[in-house]
C-alpha cells in the first residue's frame, strides 16, 4: 500500500472545496471495496484519499416529483433491501443482491459502482435500462449526465478531478425489469456477462424496450438497434431470438481471466433471451 | 435446457507415506502431582482437529476429563518428532504414539494403585481408580497422582511409534506398499444448463471408511471439507500462466467454492477397524477429497453423454464440449 493522506470530508461544500484544489492528486473513497486494492498496486500513487461517507445527504433512496432518487453513498444492501425499488425497478435491486458476497454488499456503494467504471460493473446494466442520469457536482455547480453518456471507457467516465458523483436519479420506472448475471461462482465474483431489459407491455406488445449489458464492451452498453427490433411488435419466442443477436452484434467482448470472448457471445445471447422471456412474461 | 445426472466416484488411498519411506511419530505424556495431565507431540493441528483428537485418546485411557489436559503441540523445543501432517497420518501414527504412551503411564499409575487398593482387577473411568470386583475400593485419579510421585514410577513416558513398510518388488511393483489403506465412496447429482455449461452441485452423499471415527463431528467436518475442495477441483479451480506469469496469483482471481457454490453434503462414516491404528481408527483428511471430482465429472456424463477429461469443468470448457458433441452428432465439421 502507497502512502497518502487521508481527508474526511465533514460536508459537501467541504468536500467539493477539497477537490476543487487537490482533485487532481485526489481518488475518492466511499466503501473502498474497488479502491483499497487499486491502491495496492503500484502504479496508484495519490496524494489524498478523500472519505465523502460522513457526508450527510449522501445516501438513502427517495421518491420526488415521479423521479426516484438514490444517494452515491448508498450500499448495495441498502439498494436489495429497499421496498420500493423492488416494487419498481426488481433489476436494480437484483444486480445489487449479485454483487460480491454480503461484507462487499454493506461496504460498497452505488457511486462507487458507477465511478470505478469496470465494464463488469453490476448496476450499470441495471441502471442503463431505467435512463439512469447522474447528477455531478463541483464548486462550479451541478451538472446532470445520461448514464449513457458518463461511462467513457474502462475505468473512464465523464468526471473531471474537481467533481463528485452525488446522485442517481431514475424517472419513475414502467413496465417490467429482469437482471441476470453469469460469473465463474455463485458469489464473489465478477460477472463474465451480465444483462439488463426492461419491457414496457400492452398484452403481447411490446410499447417499449430497454436493454443493456456489461462486461461485453469497454464500457457497459445500451443496446438500442436491439430495441428497436421489439418497439410496437407481438412479442414472441423467435423474435427474442433476433432481438437477443443483434444486441450481441453491437458487443466487442475481449478474452480476459475470466472468459474468452466467444464464451461471452454465446453465454451472453442466452442470458438476454432468457431476460426477455422473463420481461415479456413468457417464462418465469 | 437443463440436464440432471448421478455419478459415483469411489477411491481407495495408502495412509502414511509407504514404499519403504521412513513413518514414524511420537508423543509424550506427563501426569503432574495435581492430577493434571500434560502431552507433547510434535503434530501440527492446522485445523484438521488432530490435538482434539490426541487429548481424546488420552483421556479416554486415564478416565479423566478431556479439559484436565494441556496439549503442547508443535514446539521443536520441547516436543519429540512426530513427522508431517500429511499423507493422513496424525490421527493415524501419531494417535497409535499417543495411545501407547497413554497405556505405558497407566501401567506406572496401576501398580502404584493396586498396592494401594490390594486388587489388581483396576478400571481407570470417571476421575478414579477402581476394583471392578469390588467397586468400593477405589483411589481418585488426583489422590493416586500423589502417591505414585512420591513412590518413584516413572511420571514422564515417551512413546515411539514406527509404521515404516517395506518397499514393493522392484521388478514386478507387486507386495503391500502401505501399513492400511482407507476408503471412500461418493455420489453427486448435478444440473448442467445446456446452453452456458454452468454446472450446479445439488447434493452429494458421502461414505467414509474411518476405521472408528474417534470424534464422529470431526470426522463429519473433514469429510465436508474435503468435498468442499474436490467441487472446487471439479468446477472452478485453476492455475493459469501467462509467459511464465501467474495469472491467478490472488483468491480474487483463483476460484474456490463459496458457501453457495457447496451444495448440501450427506455423510455416513462407515467404520472397519484397522488392527494398526488406535481404536481401530484411519486418516480420513484427504480421503475425503479425492472422490469428488469423479463424482461431479461422471454425474456430468450421466447428464449430457459428454466425458470431461480436462479439468475444470468450468461453464466456457463444458460449453465448448457441448457444442462439439452437437457438430459431431450433425455431421459437421469441428468449428
Amino acid at each position: 500500500m502507497q502512502h497518502f493522506q487521508f481527508y474526511s470530508a465533514k460536508s459537501l461544500s467541504d468536500a467539493l472545496r477539497f477537490l476543487s484544489e487537490k482533485g487532481h492528486q485526489t481518488r475518492i473513497i466511499a466503501g473502498g471495496t474497488d479502491l483499497i486494492p487499486q491502491l495496492r498496486q503500484e502504479d496508484s500513487r495519490p496524494e489524498f484519499v478523500l472519505n465523502i461517507l460522513e457526508i450527510e445527504g449522501l445516501k438513502g433512496i427517495t421518491e420526488r416529483n415521479h423521479t426516484l432518487r438514490i444517494g452515491s453513498t448508498t450500499t448495495h444492501t441498502q439498494l436489495m433491501e429497499s421496498d420500493i425499488l423492488q416494487k419498481l425497478c426488481p433489476a436494480l435491486g437484483q444486480a445489487a443482491a449479485s454483487v460480491g458476497g454480503p461484507l462487499i454488499r454493506n461496504r460498497g456503494t452505488i457511486g462507487g459502482n458507477i465511478a470505478n467504471a469496470s465494464p463488469a460493473a453490476d448496476l450499470a446494466p441495471a441502471l442503463l435500462t431505467l435512463d439512469a442520469e447522474a447528477a455531478i457536482m463541483s464548486e462550479k455547480g451541478t451538472r446532470v449526465v445520461a448514464l449513457k453518456d458518463f461511462f467513457t471507457g474502462p475505468g473512464k467516465t465523464a468526471l473531471n478531478p474537481d467533481e463528485l458523483l452525488v446522485e442517481i436519479s431514475i424517472p419513475l420506472p414502467q413496465g417490467k425489469s429482469v437482471f441476470l448475471k453469469l460469473g465463474r461462482r455463485q458469489a464473489m465474483t465478477l460477472s463474465i456477462v451480465n444483462v439488463a431489459v426492461c419491457l414496457e407491455m400492452e398484452g403481447r406488445n411490446c410499447r417499449k424496450a430497454r436493454i443493456a449489458m456489461g462486461s461485453v464492451a469497454p464500457t457497459p452498453i445500451r443496446c438500442s438497434r436491439a430495441e428497436m427490433l421489439l418497439m410496437d411488435k407481438a412479442i414472441d419466442p423467435e423474435l427474442i431470438s433476433k432481438c437477443a443477436g443483434e444486441a450481441m452484434a453491437m458487443s466487442e467482448p475481449l478474452d480476459d481471466q475470466r472468459a474468452k470472448a466467444w464464451y461471452r457471445l454465446q453465454a451472453g445471447v442466452v442470458l438476454l433471451r432468457r431476460a426477455l422471456m422473463q420481461a415479456a412474461g413468457l417464462e418465469r | 435446457m437443463k440436464k440432471r445426472g448421478i455419478g459415483v466416484g469411489s477411491m481407495f488411498y495408502g495412509l502414511g507415506y509407504g514404499f519403504s519411506r521412513q513413518d514414524i511419530s511420537s508423543a509424550t505424556i506427563e501426569v503432574c502431582e495435581d492430577g493434571s495431565v500434560i502431552v507433547r507431540s510434535g503434530e501440527v493441528d492446522f485445523g484438521q482437529g488432530s490435538d482434539t483428537i490426541l487429548c481424546q485418546i488420552t483421556a479416554e485411557e486415564l478416565g479423566i476429563p478431556y479439559d484436565t489436559i494441556q496439549m503442547v503441540t508443535a514446539d521443536t523445543f520441547t516436543t519429540p518428532n512426530a513427522g508431517p501432517t500429511s499423507a493422513s497420518r496424525v490421527t493415524y501414527v501419531t494417535g497409535m504414539a499417543m495411545l501407547q504412551a497413554a497405556r505405558a503411564m497407566k501401567r506406572n499409575l496401576q501398580s502404584v494403585a493396586e498396592k494401594i487398593l490390594g486388587q489388581s482387577d483396576l478400571l481407570f473411568g470417571n476421575e478414579k481408580v477402581y476394583s471392578m470386583s469390588h467397586p468400593e475400593k477405589c483411589i481418585s485419579f488426583k489422590d493416586l497422582a500423589k502417591k505414585a510421585h512420591l513412590s518413584g514410577v516413572p511420571m514422564v513416558e515417551t512413546a515411539w511409534h514406527d509404521i515404516t513398510t517395506k518397499d514393493v518388488d522392484p521388478e514386478t511393483a507387486q507386495g503391500d506398499a502401505y501399513a492400511a489403506y482407507a476408503y471412500a465412496t461418493q455420489l453427486a447429482e448435478v444440473e448442467v444448463d445446456t446452453e452456458t455449461g454452468n454446472v450446479e452441485v445439488l447434493r452429494i452423499v458421502t461414505a467414509t471408511d474411518a476405521g472408528k471415527a474417534i470424534n464422529p463431528l470431526n470426522v463429519e467436518g473433514q469429510i465436508e471439507g474435503g468435498v468442499a475442495m474436490g467441487v472446487g477441483y471439479a468446477l472452478t479451480e485453476e492455475i493459469t500462466l501467462e509467459g511464465g506469469y501467474l495469472k491467478t496469483p490472488s483468491l480474487g482471481d483463483y476460484m474456490i467454492p463459496t458457501s453457495l457454490d457447496v451444495p448440501p453434503i450427506e455423510t455416513h462414516i462407515v467404520e472397519v477397524p484397522v488392527s494398526t491404528g488406535p481404536y481401530g481408527a484411519k486418516g480420513v483428511g484427504e480421503p475425503a477429497s479425492i472422490p469428488t471430482a469423479p463424482a461431479i465429472l461422471n454425474a456430468i456424463a450421466n447428464a449430457l453423454d459428454i466425458r470431461v477429461t480436462d479439468l475444470p469443468a468450468n461453464s466456457a470448457n463444458l460449453l465448448r464440449l457441448i457444442r462439439e458433441k452437437e457438430r459431431e452428432e450433425k455431421n459437421l465439421p469441428p468449428g
